[in-house]
């Protein structure tokens, strides 16, 4: 049984987000539509942003914050957020002068070593990895599929481009009030001069929002981004696939349409199966209902456990 | 005659003096006043940035951590200026030379 597909130009997206409620096969979707984007010819990376990671195991690989080859064309990275603050907390580490007292040095120790914890660290630090990626597209690459996590921390994450460009604009403006002000002041006070010239936290506040507006034109780029939803036919998914697509057009980002997974076979010859199929029937209507138009494909529940390559080859076929 | 003349220079000067006193005055007062705007906007600043070293938790935390090494000079001092600010509006006041 293969699904329809339909809606041209998926394929042709640079980078394509899967998202979707827990457990309701958002990785097995995305590793089969990658491999059918390798099969096709393009080089493809796959990448899951889920901490709690699936993708490696669904292959059968072990992946890591680095690309490992997955197969012609096909490469995967689970990215690790705790590699990733790791790696900016050393850099700013490395940048911190000595000769500062005891205490202050006691303290930054203490306050760089909570920052792994500290709230939003970790979408910060997938962000941050995010951000390297989009630099990868059109070079490294030619398509990214991104395996998120369950929605609420994967709309969080997406929401973190405009939510910071607003705070880091409001701290932009206030340190060049500040700097204007020690400008005025330093024709008297000489020692306020060396602070005005080239201030390097102006410049890292206004790198930072360049990185964020960048990451934001992407997302919000139909041409070259959007985002898949993965949902079984049954209420809660439903519920929650609405929302977020909800979610997502009020902020801009644009959602290509859903996916069915799991769909019982229409046939049975057991009773119990005849008549969850009667509940899925009702449920398949609502997702009609809701989402028509804009459904992409329907997977059939499989006889085994999508897991290894085969597997996942029979859900790429579905593809095309 | 000359009686005149000196009379009207001293005048001239008195005016100069009052002239150059009243603004030079002014012009120390209102770099002073603009120079404690600055360092408070300053402090106002490292506050947005390291709130969370005075224990209030900021969700950029993470970001603004990368600012810290250039601006860990200053940390020692805006933590004991925090720490010692009791009345904000007496501060203002002093800014304003009213005691």
């Amino acid at each position: 049984m293969e699904g329809d597909s339909i809606m041209p130009g998926l394929m042709d997206k640079e980078i394509i987000f899967f998202g979707g409620k827990g457990g309701v096969g958002k990785t097995t979707c995305s590793s089969a539509y990658s491999l059918s984007l390798a099969r096709k010819g393009y080089k493809t990376l796959v990448l899951s942003t889920d901490p709690a990671h699936s993708l490696g195991q669904i292959f059968q690989v072990k992946l890591g914050d680095s690309p490992q080859r997955l197969d012609d064309n096909l490469y995967g990275i689970e990215i690790d957020p705790e590699t990733e603050s790791r790696r900016y907390i050393n850099r700013i580490k490395e940048q911190m002068q000595s000769g500062f007292s005891a205490n202050i040095a006691a303290e930054i120790q203490r306050q760089l070593d909570a920052a792994y914890h500290s709230p939003g660290a970790e979408e910060a630090a997938i962000f941050d990895r995010f951000i390297e990626i989009i630099d990868l597209v059109g070079t490294e690459y030619q398509r990214v599929v991104f395996d998120t996590a369950p929605t609420g921390h994967t709309l969080r994450l997406l929401s973190l481009p405009e939510l910071m460009g607003r705070w880091l604009q409001s701290m932009i403006e206030r340190r060049e009030n500040v700097n204007e002000m020690m400008k005025m002041v330093s024709v008297v006070d000489k020692s306020l001069e060396e602070r005005v010239k080239d201030d390097p936290v102006l410049k890292l506040l206004s790198d930072r929002k360049q990185q964020f507006e960048k990451a934001r034109g992407f997302l919000v780029d139909n041409r070259r981004a959007g985002f898949v939803f993965v949902l079984n036919a049954q209420q809660l998914p439903i519920l929650e696939t609405e929302k977020a697509v909800g979610f997502l057009e009020r902020n801009g980002i644009p959602v290509e349409g859903i996916i069915i997974n799991r769909i019982l076979p229409e046939k049975s010859d057991s009773e119990f199966f005849r008549k969850r199929k009667e509940v899925e029937d009702v449920y398949m209507k609502e997702i009609e209902q809701k989402f028509g138009g804009r459904i992409l494909y329907r997977i059939p529940l499989m006889e085994y456990d999508i897991s290894g390559y085969e597997s996942i080859d029979r859900v790429a076929k579905i593809f095309g | 005659m000359g009686k005149v003349k000196d009379t009207v220079k001293n005048c001239l000067k008195f005016l100069s003096d009052v002239n150059r006193g009243f603004f030079e005055g002014a012009r120390e007062n209102s770099v002073r006043i603009i120079r404690k705007d600055a360092l408070d906007g300053d402090d106002y600043f490292m506050l947005l940035c390291f709130s969370d070293f005075l224990g209030i938790p900021s969700p950029a935390s993470y970001y603004t951590l990368e600012l810290l090494p250039y601006m860990v000079g200053e940390l020692e001092g805006w933590e004991m200026r925090m720490a010692d600010k009791k009345d904000i509006l007496s501060e203002q006041f002093e800014k304003y030379n009213f005691h």
